[in-house]
């Protein structure tokens, strides 16, 4: 019962702090939102009883990839966009009724699912830090070695991004840094 | 050597001399390219005789022999070989094919002989003869529709070989799209009859393996169509695009712009009559479909009729002719539709001959006259052109149908089974008769404008008009022999009957086509009769009006009746296609096109508040038009479709 | 304590040898990048070393015993067997091509060549990855790999906005795809708790109806990832960002967009299909069967109008990609047709492009139909090269186009969906309609203009080349259809 009613309350927090990810106006309000939506989330797996990933979860989602976030906004000087409230065109009536539609679609599927389908159990130990360690550096050594080929290629690309960046900026004007 | 290396060597002699052209031509030289592309064809015109002199050597039923060169596409059950099957019918193809081509190749030498371009001409010229080879050879529908395909991308490309304007382009445009109709309703057909044999569990698009499953084909049905019907149907509508038939027709007199060798050997000797043979091969599946049958000689005679008309207010001389090639093929599938699959052929192959030979004549008064085409600019060239005069009028006697030359004979048997075959009738009759007048008449008129009369050119052109090398007069004597000689090949029933000779033709073709003999009727020499009184009758009238009274056809419209300036203005049947096809096509593809990242997106999707304009373009300069959003919600769109159809499999 | 073991044998690393050889030219080429000083260095030896990775990726693939049977390397990530190899040879031949191809072309589009070829060849080792992952995970790392380097190439012209935006848009929607593929992973993970396409088509195979192929949320997680991965094939309705990245990006890399890319796509969603979830292709062959319907429609239909030749060609590729579909209806019969589909068409679009550069010698990155106009009395050859290209993609024999589409369409009819081969024939042949505007333009227009830059004997040879083989393949299509059918007859 006690894990039922934490988990909505950490569900419902979860949704709405998403929505106001994407809704408000002002970029740091918006990185905070997400940052709790991503608390949430830790405590959703936390509930799993995946305590590693949990962890991870606030780790690197919220601690790490956050603060750079945050880093950017105010690098930038974002300040509130200039925000179109209060106008509601056909073009979002459309966006919000094809995302309805998608959820609907999810829930028929889901609703069909549970309760009535046989699901594999998961694994002793699953998501606990054991577990994880253990199949990555076992089972999925292969995916695990291609992530640091991926950052490779991440790094490779945005150093090429910002030299032509930079060539370009310095063969016509001085590099301003803020507006 | 054996028939099959023979058969094979026919097909691949045209190949080599082209890729010995393409590849090599800018260093073996110009001169050395023309008199290459010539001896292959001579090679392969020996080649195809004495293969065919050894397919005569075999007894009637079992003259059909197959080369198979390899494998072409083998997916299971669906096997197609690169085969090519000598039988009497490709045999008669084969020898007009190399044959006038050879003729048309050698006249080349002379006609191309100042231009840049002869190493790419006439390596363009023999890939068309190997390509119309494969076509007329092809053991299946597959390699058919090789050859098929070939030959109308030669053409394209022989057409815009002298592209100096615009109207050239157009014209291979327009050749190219109505053939693209034609073309998709083939493969349609050819789809259509694989299908039919497929579902019985004997997959197959060989000419004889369909032939051999023609109670399968007989069987099967589409929709409340039977399957034959519906497969001889599609087959014609693709020959139609071919041999610019109605409603496919108005390729071919633009086609015109190309040079006029190609015009001979590609408009009028081969290529268009490719339509005619696909029907005489296909036969036996049209003897399944009485009613398209029918349609095919309907619409024979009215393009006949239809075409003849517009030919007698042209004014440009390879126009007329191209508008009598028109009519002349759609004596051919009058032909054919009637069942008389022989006339058809017959009427193919003197046609080669005598509409060859009227184009090379042409050609080499275009030649002559410094490049003019226009027949109310000519007149007088009798003196200064024997030999095209002479051989010019032995073509225009044969295709007006007067005896005793080939075209009289050809003709005279396809009006003979439109009146007695058991698919004919009396008005099919009448429309090829009433053609036939028009035929004579508007070959007359171009005759007599052209060679007779005061010459209607300034002085000092009409003194530079000189008679063509003996390179290009050669082969318009050779073609001439055979327009009035060909005729020999089928002598009427009659004739022959009385005489006591053989009906070559008629007997060498006898085990390809269903036998169902037109009874010999006592009507013929009644109805020979009428052919040569039309015959004379628009003869007559054409040198009345012509030789005598020396009319020459005026330009202004003020001055002519509403029929001629219809006619002159070929019925508007361009205009109208451009207004009910070409526009609302095109219009279509902009709408569909426009909608899809244009229209709905713009509009609907992203005609986004002008704050949310300002907003993007102000943050993200190289994101304007905000398209992305709407991007994402199309895909988003498509997902949701997706997943909303397999919840229709949920239980 | 586990004790960690990775079961490697030499085998295997034969096995490897392709992506390895690629993987350690992709490094090298960035070693290269920080060795040399000067730009010109480091572009040519980038580019020799890129050279080098290809040829060696191919021998190490036609160096695999394509008879043997395929198996699971290290740990069942990745298969080692003759469909891997088909698609490596593929690869390694359209890594060579676009190098060459574009190499002369960097300038004028303001690349530097040393950067282009080393994300281009970063980008072919997540490919090479692509055809041979076994699991969902890597399968998903690899089209990162792939996709990565891609975005970053689409917007690395100096100075070019279209280039820019086209980048942000495809790394933007490419995102939201990638999402929706990751849901459909996790989603089929929950349901078949593995990530390997054995066990998954081990649990389909002995679960319940019920439980396994049934499932919703199985079907879910499928459907999910069929639009992922029809994201990156470019199938309609997910094919949106085509025309306008393919137009707004350079040319040479529209070039690796259009070839390597989508043949990887192809590769990896085929084996996908067949090594996983092919118990339950009474499902998914009905929503391939609408996206091949809706791709032929809308690629043919709204590459008509088009008069910008990158944009066309990026809406036949659509159209392609439906016609590429069709070969999955053999299934499970091995779909050799799909397979030799992939490999014509890349080739043919690869041929396409690289003559496209070639023709274009200001670097614009938009090549609209009139540029070409007169092309064939400029450069006749090269125009005629261009027109092999175009009627192979246009399906008009003698060339390889019209052999691949004979063999997807046989399987269509064999596997009984008529209809959708006889809608694959007419839009086909209706469709062509537009590649000939292009042929028309190029031999029948008056030229645009008479330039006279310097093209490069080398690329004008290499693509002359492949137009021969395009020319030879259509002629003797049955080496490829009988390489094709052995690698792909072995995934089930």
């Amino acid at each position: 019962m006690l894990t039922a009613i934490v988990f909505y309350i950490l569900a419902t927090l979860c949704v709405v702090t998403a929505v106001l990810t994407v809704t408000l106006a002002n970029p740091v309000t918006c990185a905070l939102s997400l940052i709790a939506c991503l608390m949430c989330l830790a405590g959703l797996f936390a509930q799993l009883s995946a305590g590693y990933v949990a962890i991870l979860q606030v780790l690197v989602y919220a601690g790490a990839i956050m603060v750079l976030f945050l880093f950017v906004v105010m690098l930038l000087n974002l300040t509130r966009e200039e925000a179109d409230e209060g106008t509601f065109g056909t073009a979002r009536a459309l966006t919000s009724l094809v995302c309805v539609a998608f959820l609907l679609d999810l829930y028929v599927f889901v609703d069909a699912a549970v309760g009535t389908r046989d699901f594999t159990e998961a694994l002793e130990g699953f998501g606990s830090l054991a577990g994880v360690g253990e199949a990555l550096f076992s089972r999925y050594l292969v995916p695990f070695e291609v992530i640091s080929l991926l950052l490779t290629a991440a790094v490779v690309g945005v150093v090429a991004i910002t030299r032509r960046q930079l060539s370009v900026s310095k063969a016509s004007e001085p590099l301003k840094v803020a507006r | 050597m054996g028939l099959e290396t023979l058969i094979a060597l026919v097909v691949l002699l045209p190949l080599a001399g082209a890729a010995l052209n393409g590849f090599f031509g800018q260093l073996h030289g110009k001169r050395l390219s023309g008199y290459l592309a010539c001896a292959v064809m001579a090679a392969s015109f020996a080649c195809a005789a004495s293969a065919v002199a050894g397919l005569s050597g075999l007894s009637p039923a079992s003259r059909s022999v197959t080369s198979v060169l390899y494998t072409w596409m083998d997916a299971s059950s669906l096997r197609v070989e690169m085969a090519f099957t000598l039988d009497p019918l490709s045999g008669v193809m084969i020898l007009v094919v190399t044959g006038v081509g050879f003729l048309i190749h050698v006249y080349s030498l002379g006609y191309m002989a100042h231009d840049d371009g002869r190493v790419r001409y006439f390596s363009y010229l023999n890939l068309f003869v190997f390509f119309m080879l494969v076509l007329v050879l092809g053991a299946s529908m597959p390699v058919m529709f090789l050859g098929w395909e070939g030959v109308g991308l030669c053409s394209y490309l022989l057409i815009g070989f002298w592209f100096e304007d615009a109207a050239k382009a157009t014209a291979g445009k327009k050749a190219f799209l109505t053939n693209r109709v034609g073309d998709m309703f083939f493969a349609l057909g050819m789809f259509s009859l694989f299908w039919a044999t497929y579902q019985a569990g004997s997959g197959t698009l060989a000419f004889a393996g369909l032939k051999a499953n023609k109670h399968l084909i007989e069987q099967a049905t589409v929709g409340a169509v039977p399957l034959a019907t519906f497969a001889a149907l599609c087959l014609f509508i693709g020959a139609t695009g071919k041999s610019a038939q109605i409603p496919l027709y108005v390729w071919l007199p633009d086609a015109m712009a190309g040079p006029t060798p190609v015009s001979a050997l590609i408009h009028a000797a081969t290529m268009v009559t490719a339509g005619v043979y696909m029907v005489a091969r296909m036969s036996w599946l049209y003897q399944m479909a009485p009613g398209v049958m029918e349609l095919v000689a309907w619409i024979g005679a009215l393009t006949a009729l239809f075409a003849a008309a517009i030919g007698l207010a042209a004014t440009d001389i390879k126009k007329v002719l191209a508008y009598s090639t028109i009519s002349q093929l759609g004596y051919m599938f009058l032909g054919v539709g009637v069942g008389g699959y022989v006339a058809g052929i017959f009427h193919l192959v003197t046609h080669a001959f005598f509409k060859g030979l009227l184009f090379l004549g042409a050609g080499s008064v275009i030649h002559g006259c410094h490049g003019n085409q226009d027949i109310r600019k000519m007149g007088g060239l009798k003196d200064k052109m024997p030999w095209t005069f002479w051989t010019f009028l032995v073509a225009t006697w044969a295709i007006a149908g007067l005896p005793p030359f080939a075209g009289f004979v050809s003709k005279d048997e396809i009006l003979y089974e439109a009146y007695n075959s058991p698919h004919g009738s009396l008005a099919l009759w009448l429309a090829g008769v009433v053609a036939a007048v028009m035929t004579a008449f508007y070959m007359f008129r171009l005759f007599t404008l052209t060679f007779l009369g005061a010459p209607r050119m300034g002085k000092k052109d009409f003194d530079h008009v000189h008679e063509s090398p003996a390179v290009m007069t050669v082969p318009l004597a050779v073609l001439a022999g055979l327009s009035a000689v060909g005729g020999a090949l089928n002598l009427p029933g009659g004739i022959a009957h009385a005489l006591h000779l053989p009906r070559v033709l008629s007997d060498w073709l006898a085990p390809v086509f269903p036998v169902e003999a037109t009874a010999h009727a006592s009507n013929e020499w009644a109805l020979m009769g009428a052919s040569v009184l039309v015959a004379l009758a628009g003869t007559l009238g054409a040198l009345h009006v012509y030789y005598r009274q020396k009319t020459v056809p005026v330009a202004d419209n003020a001055r002519l009746t509403v029929p001629v300036r219809m006619a002159r203005d070929k019925f508007y049947v361009d205009e109208a296609y451009d207004i009910l096809i070409v526009k609302p096509v095109r219009g279509l593809g902009r709408f569909l096109a426009g909608p899809i990242d244009k229209r709905v997106i713009d509009r609907v999707l992203a005609e986004l508040p002008p704050a949310v304009a300002y907003w993007l373009s102000a943050r993200v300069t190289s994101l304007q038009n905000g398209n992305v959003q709407a991007y994402a919600v199309v895909l988003f769109g498509g997902t949701v479709a997706i997943l909303a159809y397999l919840t229709l499999y949920l239980r | 304590m586990l004790p960690i073991v990775l079961p490697v044998d030499t085998g295997d690393l034969t096995a490897l040898g392709p992506l390895l050889a690629v993987l350690i030219a992709a490094l090298g080429v960035l070693t290269v990048d920080m060795t040399f000083e000067r730009e010109e260095a480091r572009g040519r030896w980038s580019f020799i070393v890129g050279l080098v990775g290809a040829g060696l990726a191919a021998g190490c693939a036609s160096l695999w015993q394509w008879e043997a049977p395929g198996r699971a390397i290290l740990g069942g990530a990745l298969y080692a067997d003759a469909f891997s190899s088909f698609f490596d040879v593929l690869l390694a031949t359209l890594l060579g091509l676009t190098l060459v191809v574009s190499w002369y072309c960097l300038d004028r589009v303001k690349v530097k060549p040393a950067e282009f070829t080393g994300l281009a060849v970063l980008s072919f080792s997540g490919m090479f990855l692509m055809v041979r992952a076994a699991d969902m995970l890597t399968l998903f790392l690899a089209i990162e790999l792939m996709s990565l380097p891609v975005y970053v190439l689409a917007g690395l012209s100096a100075g070019s906005k279209t280039g820019r935006e086209a980048a942000l848009k495809y790394f933007v929607l490419g995102s939201l795809a990638s999402a929706i593929l990751l849901y459909g992973m996790a989603l089929v993970y929950g349901v078949t708790a593995s990530l390997g396409y054995t066990d998954i088509a081990g649990y389909l195979a002995t679960a319940s109806r019920e439980s396994g192929v049934e499932n919703p949320l199985f079907l879910a997680g499928l459907a999910l990832m069929l639009v992922g991965l029809g994201f990156k094939v470019a199938a309609a309705p997910f094919h949106m960002w085509t025309p306008d990245v393919y137009e707004g990006a350079p040319t040479p890399v529209t070039t690796l967009m259009a070839s390597g890319v989508r043949a990887a796509a192809a590769a990896a969603l085929l084996r996908f299909l067949a090594g996983a979830v092919l118990l339950t292709r009474g499902h998914w062959m009905m929503l391939v069967w609408a996206l091949a319907a809706l791709s032929m429609i809308a690629g043919n239909v709204g590459a008509l109008a088009q008069t910008n030749v990158k944009r066309l060609l990026a809406y036949s590729g659509i159209a392609h990609a439906g016609y590429m579909l069709l070969g999955l209806f053999a299934l499970p019969r091995g779909a050799g047709g799909f397979s030799m589909y992939v490999a014509v068409y890349a080739l043919s679009v690869l041929g396409a492009f690289g003559a496209l550069q070639w023709f274009d010698d200001r670097g614009r990155e938009t090549v609209d139909i009139e540029d070409l106009a007169g092309a064939g009395k400029r450069h006749p050859w090269m125009a005629s090269v261009m027109t092999v290209f175009l009627l192979s993609l246009a399906g008009i024999p003698p060339t390889a186009g019209f052999a691949a589409k004979w063999f997807v369409f046989a399987a269509a009819v064999q596997a009984g969906y008529v209809g959708l081969a006889l809608l694959g024939v007419m839009t086909s042949l209706f469709g062509a309609y537009y590649y000939l505007r292009v042929v028309i333009a190029m031999w029948m227009d008056e030229p645009a203009d008479i330039s006279g830059a310097d093209q490069s004997p080398t690329t004008g040879l290499v693509l002359g080349l492949l137009a021969l083989a395009v020319l030879f393949i259509g002629c003797f299509p049955g080496w490829l259809w009988f390489l094709a059918d052995l690698a792909s007859s072995k995934l089930v």
